[in-house]
């Protein structure tokens, strides 16, 4: 995703034209990255919302030397996303996740980008979101405990043990196949 | 493991999708808030602006109203003794000229002698008019001494309520406008030690409390805030998203000054008769007292361009570690006290300060505060008052690593 220099300027100048221009690069982006961590969806439009009046309002913050501008506004959405998350949870006990079916292992090895989400979703909720702002997004432990508002340490614990679940996800798959092989034959 | 992280990775990280969102009436309605927005914050700047602005103007005029009133006390004492000699004159002719003259020559506080009786005067309608003049003329010098400015708040309160001129928030909205924010201003990377440094005037308005006797009133009229002085540096030691916790140090001299006026009866010898007089006496003393503070405080700030506009809440605990002056004992006796007999002991302190500020640099911003403190001192050792009292501190300093 690639958002030029001139657009830059412009949304730090306020600019109308510029700001659609880098509304309209980066919309798929950051919809997907809700898709990713907002647990209620129907809420995306608002949060959307809501993430990209910040990201305007806050440009003038960005610096370049320090990453994409995509990675800046990334950054925000999902930030807007465990707002919204925390607001939920604190009247509603719910979430799609829960309700998810895991993947069939038999169909690891074809999985498509939506089946892999659907499949990671299945992974305990704590884990998941820690998991996915080290692995996909690249947040450093200190980034990630500063999103979630968690201690460093319990982040990284929740890493190593979502790494743990993946690899006896994993071993299940290996050994459903195994059993499946072992039938056939 | 880190495989299967890469190809996670790669699966998802760069998916696109605009699935689920109608992308025309959200671009519509980001517009739309962004327009809003943007009138809200210039409102509320403009409003934070004024505030601020007719808070100094408050206060300049309280600073001068207050020299003002200290130059016609003594003009309007001045006004009085010649009154007083005036009448002196047609009293008792040259000889009251003389005494009156003697009398003030001889006391350098304006010691006016006022004889009750006067073998040399065959008029006795003449000086029993001339002792009501006096009584009249001493309740005016009283009056006039210890005028206190209680309608400065009232004219502070009374600017606030001017309709407000939006052109000042056009103006503001340049001056924002023409800082070209380049630099990061992220607080999640300032965690590092930061320091800040602020001084500027201090009053202290000091209203003591007893309802049972008048001398919580006289006192009260006696003292009248006068401008001190304070300095101050705090570290912080916390910081959140729009939060931060700051520890300090204060110094501060609070001033106030003392105005009384008292009358009591005397002999003089006028042509080798002893005879009844009326001494009025005005004191006037400058109190100080010197206090270190330590404030804690929770500033919560909002960062709007290179503006930062906040607000403190904390408390603080006062070591007085100086102090000396004149107050009264009970409603005629006037006393000195100083450390030793103390007139404020130590005291706790809860304060607000809204402030503003400009990032000057990267590293340095540049702000100005209104303090206000509420103290409750307990009794003194002189009068057994307690008493409460105001604080009022704007400030100029410079917060290093904002």
């Amino acid at each position: 995703m690639n958002i030029s220099q001139s657009c830059l300027n412009g949304c730090l100048q306020g600019d109308r034209n510029s700001q659609k221009e880098f509304y309209d690069t980066a919309l798929p982006y950051f919809n997907a990255i809700c898709h990713r961590y907002l647990k209620n969806s129907s809420l995306r439009q608002d949060v959307l919302q809501d993430a990209f009046v910040s990201i305007f309002n806050k440009i003038h913050q960005y610096n370049p030397e320090r990453g994409a501008l995509h990675s800046w506004g990334a950054k925000i959405v999902i930030n807007h996303c465990f707002k919204q998350n925390q607001k939920e949870g604190r009247f509603i006990e719910w979430s799609i996740r829960k309700h998810e079916k895991g993947a069939d292992p038999e169909v690891m090895k074809a999985l498509g980008e939506a089946d892999l989400e659907s499949f990671l979703k299945t992974m305990p909720e704590k884990y998941y979101d820690v998991f996915m702002l080290f692995v996909v997004e690249g947040f450093s432990h200190e980034e990630i405990s500063a999103i979630i508002g968690i201690k460093e340490e319990v982040c990284r614990k929740r890493l190593s043990r979502a790494r743990l679940w993946l690899q006896a996800e994993l071993k299940k798959a290996d050994s459903f196949f195994w059993d499946m092989n072992y039938k056939i034959s | 493991m880190e495989n299967l992280e890469q190809q996670i990775k790669s699966a998802i990280a760069e998916s696109k999708s605009t699935q689920g969102v109608d992308a025309d009436l959200l671009w519509r309605n980001i517009a739309t808030s962004l327009d809003r927005k943007q009138k809200t914050r210039r409102k509320a700047i403009g409003y934070w602006i004024y505030a601020v602005f007719f808070m100094i103007i408050g206060f300049s005029t309280y600073l001068f109203k207050e020299h003002l009133y200290s130059k016609e006390d003594f003009s309007a004492k001045s006004t009085v003794v010649t009154d007083l000699i005036g009448s002196w004159k047609n009293t008792f002719g040259n000889s009251g000229n003389e005494l009156a003259q003697e009398g003030l020559a001889n006391d350098p506080k304006k010691a006016v002698y006022l004889s009750e009786k006067n073998s040399q005067s065959d008029n006795p309608k003449k000086q029993s008019q001339l002792l009501v003049n006096s009584t009249s003329i001493f309740k005016r010098s009283q009056d006039l001494s210890v005028t206190r400015d209680d309608s400065i708040s009232i004219l502070g309160l009374a600017a606030c309520s001017i309709p407000i001129d939006f052109h000042i928030i056009s103006l503001n909205e340049k001056l924002l406008t023409s800082f070209q924010f380049n630099e990061t201003n992220e607080n999640s990377e300032n965690n590092s030690l930061a320091w800040r440094g602020y001084m500027g005037p201090a009053w202290l308005d000091n209203k003591f409390r007893d309802q049972t006797t008048s001398l919580a009133d006289d006192l009260n009229k006696d003292l009248s805030v006068e401008t001190g002085n304070v300095f101050g540096v705090s570290t912080r030691i916390n910081l959140g998203r729009n939060w931060a916790t700051y520890f300090g140090i204060e110094y501060s001299n609070f001033k106030d000054r003392f105005d009384k006026v008292i009358v009591y009866d005397t002999l003089i010898l006028i042509n080798q008769e002893e005879i009844v007089a009326q001494n009025i006496r005005t004191i006037r003393q400058h109190n100080n007292a010197t206090v270190i503070s330590f404030p804690i405080v929770l500033d919560v700030f909002k960062d709007v361009n290179r503006m930062r506009l906040g607000l403190q809440i904390g408390g603080s605990y006062s070591v007085v570690i100086k102090q000396n002056g004149r107050m009264l004992k009970d409603n005629a006796t006037v006393v000195n006290y100083s450390q030793n007999e103390k007139r404020f002991y130590n005291f706790y302190s809860a304060r607000v300060t809204p402030y503003m500020g400009i990032q000057f640099s990267k590293k340095i911003l540049l702000e100005t505060s209104l303090q206000t403190g509420i103290q409750h001192h307990r009794k003194n050792s002189i009068n057994q008052l307690e008493s409460w009292s105001l604080s009022l501190m704007p400030t100029i300093g410079l917060i290093y690593n904002y």
